[in-house]
């Protein structure tokens, strides 16, 4: 009757089953207490894995990580939660000036700012004085009011998401 | 695990000093996959560099579903596979040969190769040799199982192949490995 042996992934099972540290096969175990010939393959593999365990790799070049490092930090982890700020606080900017647009005629809000601008510098009192306040029709300082609280709006919104970035990557 | 969370944590402050371990700890994981799959010398390197960047860049959205190294590990082979494909370099057809055939020349110049450095007494280098012969992937397989101690599951998580598939390719491999190794020498430098 001929003997089975052991093959190659027998073997390799058994020899990973202890590399893991887990119980090995008995059937093999038994086997491998009588039979040279499978001994003998096993202490090839067994040198083959411990050779293969200890290759020390390849070598970068000295300068790799310091190039690394260079290549990826000039912009830093902070620099990248302050980009989210700012485009937070563009965003809030457009939507502010959208909305704006949408009530008002932008075009009559620039001139009389301006207007309003020369008044000022003609008189501080002008400002103060309500009358120069009068120019604006009533409906439009409305708008200006919900304009304001629309950009005050969001750019609390922004700090407080500002706030939990910031949280978030610097536990 | 704890130790990468805060090295990740400061990385993520700009902590230049946390980068630099970083890539210092990480930098062999990154080589032995990249140098198993990327045969181009001159382009080594370079794709370490970039994977590392994109490691830096994804360092925010890892949410440790898995060890860091096997994170690590797979945008490392994900890079690879990307550079191979606009290289048309094929990773998978050379497994379809079960025995590497190599030519007259090539049997003698890593025969002449081995025997000096068996003569030299670095094995490592002529058992790197025998890797290097091998298809791409298998050797890849064994640098992460014998090299970076990772389980079968964690390489077919990386590799994205059945768990099956990554067992036999590495059987086949150290069988072909030990085969090689022992046609080559007389064995007595590497087997005693």
């Amino acid at each position: 009757m001929a003997i089975m042996h052991l093959s190659d992934n027998d073997i390799q099972a058994y020899l990973d089953m202890i590399h893991n540290g887990l119980p090995a096969d008995t059937r093999i175990v038994q086997h491998l207490e009588n039979c040279k010939i499978c001994q003998e393959h096993l202490t090839q593999y067994s040198r083959l894995y411990e050779i293969l365990a200890v290759d020390k790799g390849y070598e970068l070049s000295p300068g790799f990580v310091d190039g690394v490092v260079a290549a990826a930090m000039p912009e830093s982890a902070s620099e990248r939660v302050n980009i989210w700020g700012t485009i937070l606080l563009v965003a809030g900017f457009c939507l502010g000036l959208g909305v704006t647009a949408f009530f008002i005629d932008l075009r009559m809000l620039v001139l009389r700012t301006v207007e309003s601008f020369k008044l000022f510098l003609l008189s501080i009192n002008d400002i103060l004085n309500y009358d120069t306040w009068a120019v604006v029709p009533k409906h439009h300082l409305d708008m200006y009011l919900l304009t304001g609280i629309i950009l005050l709006f969001v750019s609390v919104g922004d700090k407080i998401l500002f706030r939990l970035k910031k949280n978030h990557y610097c536990l | 695990m704890e130790d990468d969370k805060k090295l990740i944590a400061r990385i993520l402050c700009g902590e230049k000093e946390a980068f630099t371990c970083f890539v210092k700890k990480y930098q062999k994981l990154v080589s032995h996959v990249v140098f198993r799959l990327v045969r181009n010398e001159t382009d080594r390197e370079d794709i370490c560099q970039d994977i590392f960047i994109k490691i830096y860049r994804n360092l925010g959205t890892f949410r440790y579903d898995s060890k860091l190294s096997t994170w690590i590990a797979s945008i490392a082979h994900n890079t690879c596979l990307h550079y191979l494909e606009k290289k048309r370099v094929p990773l998978y057809e050379d497994l379809t040969d079960t025995e590497t055939t190599l030519s007259i020349e090539q049997v003698a110049e890593t025969g002449r190769t081995i025997i000096d450095a068996v003569i030299s007494r670095d094995i490592g280098r002529c058992v790197r040799k025998e890797i290097d012969n091998l298809p791409h992937l298998l050797g890849l397989l064994v640098a992460l199982y014998h090299l970076e101690e990772m389980s079968y599951e964690e390489i077919a998580g990386i590799t994205r192949l059945p768990m099956g598939t990554v067992k036999s390719y590495l059987y086949r491999a150290r069988k072909q490995l030990k085969t090689q190794l022992m046609n080559t020498y007389l064995l007595e430098d590497i087997w005693q």
